[in-house]
């Protein structure tokens, strides 16, 4: 026990955070006795039943993403094709749903364009990428970059996740199917493509999420998600590998970018005993990381990060986090028993 | 002590300045802990091996046993690590004052077993999962929980091998270590059957108890008492044929992953 308040305070001062005992806990509980999950700056109450609806009416199967659209609403994607998208006040009230043709419904990005919410939607049954409106009609559907020569059928296309930049060319990671990074153009024409298969420092397993980096608007960055890796790597633009960021023991799903933090679903615990052995993680602006809700406290030595693992079964497996403007988290979770979204308040 | 005085102050100030609403918020023990981390130096006893257990959560206590019984909260207190040298199961259980206990994570130890001097397959495992070639079950090296670790052998249809020594060398038991994995559709063995020198000795089907529902990823062993003299062991382990219907994988054939067999 004394080593290991050693080495958090070790880890405190290289992190260069204001240590205070109280921040030390990963689980405890105040004066109301809720339960509070969470370090150092990022600590939350948990609403297990914020999302629940009635499965009979509106089902879901896996929760794959969510995010929050301009007008602050939740946006769920589910790959239950009764009601593929599932929409939500910020109290979990359910406002609307539509979609019933994406049996493989996985990522979800929100993209705006003057002053107009339309959604990128990744397939990976369809072998797809589909651009819709906030209601749900269909504006382009993209098929696999055959031309790339990086693909023999369309078959080998499973995209998991997207990222748009200002100029609105967008990004695909194919984090189920041959593991490229397809850049195209707002009008979807293929201008690049990066990645692929292996463990080299520019390649992946499992490119699950890709998200755009502009915390520094002078040196704007793509992070890519190499899950099965536990790293989190660091690309141009241009698709020139940068550098890569390492999460012992966590299989980290898409990142997440709000403000000036990265949040994380980590869907499980690389050596846990059980499967269902997720949790969530926050990184500040130096991207190292300062909160694990549901796992072991970060720790630092020499510079390297302890590897992290689940410490309370409160989540399963979670696939992905949103931040709404209160600074609250919405968590969907991945073969979770079909559970509804969780919601974590910042405290 | 004093990080809950301050846990209480502070949350206390959050709490008089937010507004309240009808949110139902996660309460104390309605959530279990995760399983404590147990390691050993090594599984296999030659004098003797040291086991140390961890849960990085401020508040917890780690308990054990080595008698069988389930760890209580009056059972050994876990301070420092543990000097093992009889093959027993140690089993580890955490507790946290506002959580649920942890499932028990348990530690089997074995003895060193004998040297064997040959071992012929007869049945070749899948080509993805086949570990370190056919001394991988004899190599006295064991594997991680993790299924990928090079030290498992994965067989997706019957696992056959002929052990044998160079002269009669008397057998007391042999443990085949297995992996139970079925989030990742790794079940325990159907049968096991064993043939000492080409004569049937013995053949066991496993306890319908243990695929009774999902259980958490654990290696086990299957201990058979031999006590005879004999130059070969022929043994059959069969994969589940049909996953159990509250499985996802219902009806379809289970992996079946060892990494060692034990002779003693």
């Amino acid at each position: 026990m004394s080593r290991r308040k050693f080495l958090k305070q070790t880890s405190l001062a290289s992190l260069g955070i204001l240590a205070s005992p109280m921040y030390s806990s990963a689980f405890s509980f105040n004066f109301n006795s809720d339960v509070i999950i969470g370090h150092n700056s990022h600590r939350y109450k948990v609403d297990m039943n914020w999302g629940n609806l009635n499965p009979l009416k509106t089902p879901v199967k896996d929760c794959h993403e969510m995010v929050q659209d301009s007008k602050g609403r939740i946006v769920l994607l589910t790959n239950h094709t009764k009601n593929n998208v599932i929409i939500y006040d910020k109290f979990g009230k359910l406002l609307e749903t539509w979609g019933t043709n994406f049996p493989g419904g996985h990522g979800l990005t929100l993209v705006k364009e003057n002053g107009e919410d339309f959604l990128l939607i990744t397939d990976y049954e369809r072998h797809q990428v589909i651009k819709t409106t906030i209601h749900g009609k269909v504006i382009f559907e993209i098929d696999y970059p055959a031309d790339s020569g990086k693909y023999k059928s369309k078959d080998e296309f499973k995209p998991t996740e997207t990222t748009v930049i200002e100029n609105g060319d967008f990004y695909v990671a194919d984090g189920y199917g041959n593991q490229y990074i397809m850049h195209y153009n707002h009008n979807g024409e293929l201008l690049n493509i990066f990645g692929g298969r292996g463990t080299d420092d520019s390649q992946f397993l499992n490119a699950h999420g890709i998200c755009y980096d502009n915390r520094d608007k002078n040196n704007p960055v793509l992070l890519v998600t190499a899950r099965e890796l536990n790293i989190l790597k660091r690309f141009s633009l241009d698709g020139t590998y940068l550098s890569s960021v390492k999460v012992p023991g966590a299989l980290i799903c898409r990142p997440v970018i709000h403000k000036n933090d990265i949040y994380f679903a980590v869907l499980k615990s690389k050596n846990a005993s059980n499967d269902d052995s997720g949790f969530l993680l926050i990184m500040n602006d130096k991207n190292e990381v300062v909160s694990c809700p549901g796992a072991t406290f970060p720790t630092y030595t020499n510079n390297e990060l302890e590897e992290l693992y689940q410490t309370v079964r409160l989540f399963q497996h979670p696939h992905d986090v949103c931040i709404d403007d209160d600074e609250n988290m919405y968590v969907a979770q991945w073969n979770s028993g079909q559970t509804y979204p969780i919601k974590l308040t910042r405290v | 002590m004093r990080t809950f005085l301050y846990a209480f102050v502070i949350s206390g100030i959050l709490f008089n300045c937010s507004v309240k609403n009808k949110t139902t918020f996660l309460q104390p023990n309605t959530v279990s802990l995760a399983q404590p981390r147990v390691m050993a130096s090594n599984n296999l006893i030659d004098s003797f091996v040291t086991i140390s257990a961890n849960l990085k959560l401020d508040g917890i206590s780690i308990h054990y046993t080595s008698n069988g019984e389930e760890p209580t909260l009056l059972s050994p207190k876990y301070k420092y690590p543990i000097k093992a040298s009889e093959p027993i199961i140690y089993k580890f259980k955490a507790f946290h004052p506002d959580c649920n206990p942890s499932e028990t994570m348990e530690l089997p130890l074995y003895k060193k077993g004998l040297n064997v001097d040959a071992i012929v397959w007869h049945t070749n495992p899948n080509e993805k999962y086949a570990g370190q070639g056919p001394i991988t079950l004899i190599n006295d090296k064991l594997a991680s929980f993790i299924f990928s670790d090079s030290q498992w052998v994965g067989f997706d249809s019957l696992a056959s091998a002929t052990i044998s020594f160079k002269k009669k060398t008397f057998v007391e038991s042999i443990s085949l270590r297995y992996l139970n994995d079925m989030a990742s559709w790794i079940f325990p063995p159907e049968s096991v059957s064993v043939y000492i020198d080409e004569e049937p000795f013995y053949k066991n089907t496993t306890s319908p108890e243990l695929l009774k529902e999902m259980l958490p990823r654990e290696i086990k062993s299957i201990s058979l008492s031999i006590k005879k003299e004999v130059t070969s062991l022929r043994i059959e382990v069969n994969n589940l044929k049909s996953i159990p219907a509250w499985h996802e994988g219902q009806g379809q054939k289970a992996w079946l992953f060892m990494d060692e067999w034990i002779v003693n």
